[in-house]
């Protein structure tokens, strides 16, 4: 092996393991980024996510005191990070074809948003923490470890529970919120306010142009809330309404039989 | 108009106009020589009622363009993964998503662009709407107040977040009081009458409070008609039904029974038989299995005690099954099928089952001035009850009631509403009989 060989071999075997990541299928993507994330995949090193990066199983994301970024996954799931926040992307089992598969991540430390996408549609996905799990069905969720404690908050869908020294305890309430506790019930809206500014920022005001994503036409005011999934109820099913036409079958025959 | 009726055989030598079979309970009013029928006539409601009924079912969104939608969807979010920030495709795959009703999509996209456009308040109002649909009120009202606070909104905007965020306080409370009020006249054709037509139902809807978000329920209804005793004789009716609402899963949206309790009190015009106090349990279940299809049912028991002199009390079952179509949020189909078992202490029995299918649809005029929707339904029903008197005596009775309606709101809370019905009912006893009668109503009314 010549002096220059060695060289050229020890840079194509670094350019593989560099590749390797790049490799492994990508489960996601970054979305939205304010400086700075880092992703680091298994088996390789360290480095700084920007939009439009890949990310693939089992990569630890981390943000740094001043970062924050929404992921975006094959599956439409988006989980928002604040920061300070570490999680490790540690199971993701997506089949395109069914919409079938699961997914969990560790939340080692920090906050985030999860919005559920195709893959905790009927079953839940996992979010768990050093002292507890959190499962989210066809949900939207907070999740937050801070200073040994988990705290989870429902904000939209079919059900939330958490999993911690052997109990689980469920809410369907929306704003409902779960500890290793239990259900303390619904959150206060300057705590969710606060969450919410450490997640996404300072809220700033201005002008703009709408998506035109159409959101109100099929939505007005006076409409009932949606599942995640499309499933509504049906307010006026039993037909509590007195119209003239309910009126004839609101009283029970009277069956009986008089002669003149 | 010369009311004739169709008698195919012999007299009544019976009256027994106080069966109140259900839309029987309209031809109720006098005795052999009642003036109110005539020769059937060409059916007038049924043509237009059944093309209400079909065009409603048809012309609206089918599963073929939901599966369509969904490809369509999924090609947009893979061009979405590899150009994160293009707002074009976020549009897109919104706009598909708003039409799959799958507005956690909307509010993951909205979210999204929100961090990447952090001062458009247009698009932090449009997030707001889509938790409103999730009925995530507390991130609805957290986004709508962020954004009127903003003084970004163009007046139109504002005025929505107004009427979002009325809605939003009165949705917190856990204490809500709805309800609606009408009053208006009703129209007969064939007895050629008409009259007062007033009605009223109050809604109580108690918290219960828990994780799950159980709810007790207070129903009162009241209606009077007036239209006179020719067709459809005077009547008022009264109504209170008790009860919590549980979810059996745990599931915000998973399968809901109420148990519950009712009370009614029935009045008929003093020249017919008919008024009734009754007690009632029941067991009202409802599920939606997903976006489409939602399946009901109602199951009671309950005892009538008859006022009239003479007036045999009874016992009754009654049992209702049903299924609901929605090819989308403003469209919905509905057949419902019921069983009627009735014993009465002097040994008659009475058995009777109904078939109704009803449509309604939910439409924009497009015209500001009007801020609600207007709703067109359309139902049909068939009812059949078989009445053993005991030893010879029995009594068939078939009704087929066909009905248009239109429900127009001039405003947020007040509505004009109309209504046609069309009932025909045959009764074989000792003879055989056909009658018919065509209702009009029209009423103005407060939705609150």
């Amino acid at each position: 092996m010549t002096r220059q060989t060695f060289p050229r071999l020890t840079l194509a075997a670094l350019a593989l393991l560099l590749a390797l990541p790049v490799a492994a299928q990508t489960i996601g993507t970054v979305a939205t980024n304010e400086p700075t994330m880092t992703g680091t995949p298994p088996g390789g090193g360290t480095r700084e996510l920007g939009i439009g990066t890949g990310v693939v199983q089992d990569e630890t994301i981390a943000s740094s005191a001043t970062g924050r970024g929404q992921l975006l996954f094959v599956d439409q799931t988006t989980l928002s990070l604040a920061p300070n926040t570490v999680i490790v992307l540690d199971r993701f089992v997506f089949d395109p074809a069914t919409g079938g598969g699961e997914m969990g991540l560790n939340l080692t430390k920090g906050a985030l948003r999860f919005i559920g996408g195709t893959l905790s549609d009927d079953q839940p996905a996992t979010v768990t923490t050093p002292t507890a799990t959190i499962g989210i069905r066809g949900s939207s969720a907070l999740v937050i470890h801070n200073k040994g404690e988990t705290i989870a908050i429902f904000l939209a869908g079919e059900k939330l529970c958490i999993t911690a020294g052997g109990r689980q305890v469920c809410t369907s309430r929306k704003g409902g919120v779960l500890t290793e506790s239990g259900y303390l019930g619904r959150v206060n809206p300057d705590f969710l306010a606060g969450i919410l500014r450490i997640l996404d920022g300072v809220p700033q005001g201005g002008e703009g142009v709408g998506l035109s994503s159409g959101v109100n036409t099929p939505n007005p005011s006076d409409r009932g809330p949606v599942s995640t999934t499309g499933e509504e109820f049906d307010p006026d099913i039993f037909d509590d309404d007195f119209t003239f036409d309910d009126l004839f079958n609101s009283f029970p025959v009277q069956c009986c039989f008089f002669p003149d | 108009m010369v009311p004739q009726r169709q008698r195919k055989t012999g007299t009544r030598a019976l009256r027994y106009w106080h069966e109140q079979t259900s839309v029987n309970a309209i031809f109720s009013a006098t005795d052999s020589t009642m003036p109110n029928s005539r020769l059937l006539p060409e059916p007038k409601l049924s043509i237009l009622a059944a093309a209400l009924i079909a065009a409603i079912g048809f012309a609206s969104p089918v599963l073929a363009q939901t599966t369509g939608l969904e490809a369509q969807r999924q090609a947009v979010l893979q061009q979405m993964l590899a150009s994160p920030t293009d707002r074009d495709l976020m549009r897109q795959y919104s706009a598909v998503s708003v039409q799959l009703r799958d507005f956690e999509a909307v509010a993951a996209t909205l979210e999204r662009l929100v961090a990447l456009e952090p001062t458009n308040s247009s698009v932090r109002l449009e997030l707001a709407i889509a938790y409103f649909a999730l009925g995530n009120y507390d991130l609805a009202e957290y986004h709508m107040a962020l954004a009127q606070a903003s003084g970004g909104l163009s007046a139109e905007e504002v005025a929505d977040v107004v009427q979002y965020r009325t809605e939003v306080a009165a949705r917190e409370r856990p204490s809500q009081l709805s309800g609606r009020v009408a009053l208006g006249q009703a129209f007969t054709e064939e007895a050629d009458e008409e009259g007062l037509f007033a009605s009223a139902a109050l809604e109580w809807r108690l918290d219960m409070g828990g994780a799950n978000a159980d709810d007790f329920l207070l129903e009162l209804a009241i209606s009077s008609f007036r239209p006179g005793y020719d067709s459809i004789n005077n009547r008022e009716l009264g109504r209170l039904r008790a009860g919590p609402e549980f979810r059996l899963t745990g599931n915000a949206y998973g399968p809901r029974l109420q148990p519950y309790v009712e009370v009614k009190a029935f009045r008929d015009d003093e020249f017919v038989f008919g008024d009734f106090d009754s007690w009632e349990l029941g067991l009202a279940y409802q599920n939606p299995i997903n976006a489409s299809w939602t399946v009901y049912s109602d199951l009671s028991y309950g005892e009538a005690d008859a006022l009239d002199e003479f007036g045999e009390d009874f016992t009754f079952t009654e049992f209702e099954v049903g299924a609901s179509w929605r090819p989308s949020r403003d469209t919905r189909l509905r057949a419902t099928l019921a069983f009627l078992r009735q014993e009465g202490e002097f040994g008659t029995e009475l058995d009777g089952q109904s078939l109704r299918l009803a449509a309604q649809h939910a439409f924009d005029l497009g015209i500001s001035a009007l801020p609600r929707k207007w709703i067109i339904g359309g139902f049909g029903e068939v009812d059949q009850t078989n009445t053993d008197f005991g030893g010879a005596f029995g009594r068939d009775v078939e009704e087929r009631a066909l009905g248009l309606w239109l429900t127009a709101f001039v405003t947020e809370e007040v509505f004009l509403e109309t209504r046609a019905t069309q009932v025909r009912r045959t009764t074989e006893d000792f003879g055989f009989f056909e009658e018919e009668e065509t209702i009009m109503s029209i009423q103005i009314g407060w939705d609150f």
